[in-house]
């Protein structure tokens, strides 16, 4: 397959601002939209800097904009998103970039410490002796929350995240509401509270690019309404 | 328990939690109130004479106006329409203006200001009604 | 560490309002602000008009018959369905909140445009018959 690749190029040292730059390449055409990068940066331009690790989609390196839209690229085949014979990638947005494609996720991070994402089981308890145990139903509901390989794309595609560097995004919220969601967590209020503000849930207008990114299947959107819901249940004096 | 925080690493700036939870129900109450009065309003008053007009003049009487703001329930209706009308579109403005990039005292400026437009708009939409009770 | 990140996102803020970028959750949400806008700029208009009664029966008449003129109430047409569909999106909006319809957003939306695209064009129809 025959395909021009139109990448944004941006080195710090040497531009000023971000450029596009073409690569036309020969691929296979079963060949997904990395092993394109990979070719250009072996044989056409060696200072091409990109993240990727894994190639099977899961370690959440490789999320870029390819065509306007967020793909992990080791899992999006170059014929799924080629438009005249043209594949442009960009690095995600929201984030500041480093160089070229790969941009700098420590607001992302930041803010997926925020939310304490981790299962704070009842110390008061005692300890089981073999796991904590959950329903089926409710191990079901949550299972896409876990799912979640931070890859930034649902992040990129938020236009809320766009204008607020403070606000916690999809991401840190879906996680949120992994642990708030989960019955065997004991901090569902503290937790509540943490993402019940002016940069959380409430910043959130259902725009669903999230929900429409996400290369792993999780919801963001649905995660955050449930979170809302739980908030107002507790703001109301509501068990939760 | 808190958050995970790097040594000298600002926390997330939060603001009180009331400020912007209690605007985000009102903007749904105001909004479901809205539908019911947007819709009596618009059949009563705009088209309630359609059947009989004959031109759009005919469509809006001052005195039917005038008459029917004498009645309690019609006042009512009038003015919750006004409150709730204003206030949706005034904090809708603000969500706009925050999505916008509006920050820290900018907030601040922006919602002092649409809550002086709010209740200009307000006390002038009352006594408008007000002027249509004293002239029937 | 690395260099310290020069450019932010500059190169960018643009990139969610792009043709491509554009889904059907993204349409709804540019349409409710926009529609949003005119409403509270329409609101200001109305209210200035219906206030005329402040000054008596003959000035709210005259504002009135103002904007009773052929190219307001073909206007007001727009109007309806711009309500129209500002308040079922709305609605599509608070059935997200109570956790109705979340799955079924793409739907919902398409619902609303398409009734308050009907709105129109009945008013228009109204608004000719009315005008003769």
């Amino acid at each position: 397959m025959r395909v021009t690749f139109r990448i944004l190029r941006y080195d710090p040292e040497r531009d000023a601002n971000p450029h596009f730059e073409s690569y036309p390449l020969e691929l296979d055409d079963r060949a997904v939209v990395l092993d394109g990068l990979v070719q250009i940066k072996d044989f056409a331009d060696s200072a091409l800097t990109f993240r990727r690790s894994c190639r099977q989609a899961i370690c959440g390196s490789c999320a870029m904009r390819v065509n306007d839209r967020e793909h992990l690229t080791c899992s999006t085949q170059l014929s799924e998103v080629v438009r005249d014979g043209t594949v442009v990638v960009e690095p995600l947005a929201n984030l500041p970039v480093i160089k070229d494609l790969a941009v700098d996720m420590e607001q992302f991070w930041r803010k997926y410490r925020a939310i304490m994402p981790f299962l704070i089981p009842d110390r008061a308890k005692p300890a089981p002796e073999k796991e904590y145990r959950m329903a089926n139903k409710e191990a079901r509901h949550l299972q896409q929350f876990g799912g979640c390989i931070q890859c930034g794309a649902c992040y990129s595609s938020c236009p809320i995240a766009a204008t607020d560097e403070e606000y916690l995004g999809p991401a840190a919220l879906a996680k949120a509401y992994r642990f708030a969601g989960d019955p065997r967590d004991s901090a569902r209020r503290e937790r509540l509270k943490i993402v019940s503000d002016e940069r959380g849930i409430w910043r959130c207008h259902t725009v669903f690019n999230c929900t429409e990114v996400c290369p792993k299947g999780v919801e963001p959107t649905y995660a955050i309404q449930q979170l809302k819901k739980l908030t107002i249940r507790r703001r109301f004096g509501l068990p939760v | 328990m808190a958050a995970i925080m790097r040594p000298g690493e600002a926390p997330m700036q939060t603001a009180r939690e009331s400020v912007s939870f209690w605007p985000w129900v009102l903007q749904r109450i105001s909004g479901l109130f809205l539908v019911v009065l947007m819709g009596i309003h618009i059949g009563i008053n705009h088209f309630g004479n359609l059947g009989k007009a004959s031109d759009t003049r005919d469509l809006i009487i001052f005195n039917d106006v005038a008459f029917r703001l004498q009645q309690g329930f019609w006042w009512a209706v009038d003015v919750a329409l006004l409150t709730f009308v204003v206030y949706h579109g005034l904090n809708g403005i603000r969500n706009i203006a925050l999505d916008l990039g509006v920050r820290g005292t900018g907030t601040k400026v922006t919602t002092g200001l649409l809550w002086l437009l709010g209740i200009a708009t307000w006390g002038f939409g009352i006594a408008a009604l007000i002027a249509f009770r004293k002239y029937a | 560490m690395t260099a310290q990140p020069q450019v932010s996102r500059a190169s960018v803020e643009r990139t969610h309002y792009r043709p491509r970028a554009i889904w059907t959750g993204t349409l709804a949400y540019i349409l409710h602000r926009i529609t949003g806008v005119f409403l509270v700029l329409y609101l200001f208009m109305h209210i200035i008009v219906i206030g005329q009664s402040v000054r008596g029966e003959q000035a709210f008449n005259d504002a009135l018959h103002f904007v009773q003129s052929p190219v307001f109430v073909l206007l007001d047409a727009g109007l309806s369905g711009i309500v129209t569909f500002h308040a079922l999106n709305g609605l599509r909006i608070i059935a997200f909140d109570i956790g109705w319809g979340i799955r079924l957003q793409k739907a919902l939306f398409w619902a609303s445009l398409l009734v308050a695209v009907a709105v129109f064009a009945v008013s228009l129809v109204v608004a000719r018959k009315l005008l003769g």
